[in-house]
């Protein structure tokens, strides 16, 4: 596996600090700092695609009751919807096949 | 929301595509009434332009680049050239030497801003559109 060459690519990941920020301010007192510093990640892109989506719906309802003043607003609210929602997916998708992979593993 | 600042890119073309579908109303009208004698002002009709401007975003984000807003439609103005004289004696607005004031619209310019509207919006379009598969390339990222 390749994974030294991945090794560059941790500055620019922002995720880091969220554990490590947790680990060294108050180590003891957080029992599992990087689960809920996870948790708090994926439900902040749940609550930001629920918000998308939501503007989404908006758009289109204004398009069928006719107050929509133009029709690439409603594209482009669905497309972002679409987009935040399949970065919400892969993201989901990454941590399943993480766990599986834990759950797979020989004891 | 953060992905406001995620999706700013479409959502600055969004506002091109915006001001550039009120530019095609502007000229739409100026078309129609190329041949209206009288107005809500009470000559005749005169051309309209419409003025666009840089918009600014808020400087709520935390980044050292500056806030684009994109563009918006800031005014609507009227074009003072001299309206043309035609000569029509039963015309009901004419003058008592028979002379009709119309309105200043040339047809061919009006068409030559309609394409640059047309084609205005078309970037505005494609920008968006390369945006988008910018980001789905991003996604694709996290696909092993």
């Amino acid at each position: 596996m390749p994974i030294d060459s991945l090794a560059p690519l941790t500055q620019l990941q922002p995720l880091v600090p969220l554990g490590g920020a947790a680990l060294g301010a108050s180590a003891p007192a957080d029992v599992q700092p990087a689960g809920t510093g996870f948790a708090t990640v994926l439900n902040g892109l749940l609550d930001s695609n629920r918000v998308a989506s939501a503007s989404a719906n908006d758009a289109v309802r204004d398009l069928v009751t006719g107050e929509a003043q133009d029709l690439h607003t409603v594209s482009l609210a669905v497309a972002q919807a679409d987009l935040s929602f399949r970065l919400i997916l892969e993201l989901r998708n990454r941590l399943a096949d993480a766990f599986q992979e834990v759950s797979r593993m020989q004891v | 929301m953060p992905f406001d600042t995620l999706f700013g890119a479409s959502a600055i073309s969004g506002t091109g595509m915006s001001a550039e579908r009120y530019r095609m109303e502007v000229i739409a009208n100026n078309i129609a009434n190329a041949n209206s004698t009288r107005s809500a002002n009470g000559g005749p009709y005169r051309r309209q332009d419409v003025v666009f401007a840089e918009l600014l975003g808020e400087a709520t984000r935390t980044t050292t680049a500056p806030v684009l807003g994109g563009v918006q439609a800031v005014e609507l103005v009227e074009d003072q050239s001299e309206l043309p004289r035609v000569y029509s004696p039963g015309h009901p607005d004419a003058d008592a030497e028979g002379f009709v004031r119309m309105p200043n619209v040339q047809l061919p310019l009006e068409m030559v801003s309609l394409l640059t509207a047309a084609r205005a919006y078309e970037a505005n379009l494609r920008a968006a559109q390369t945006f988008r598969q910018m980001s789905e390339q991003a996604l694709n990222l996290l696909r092993s």
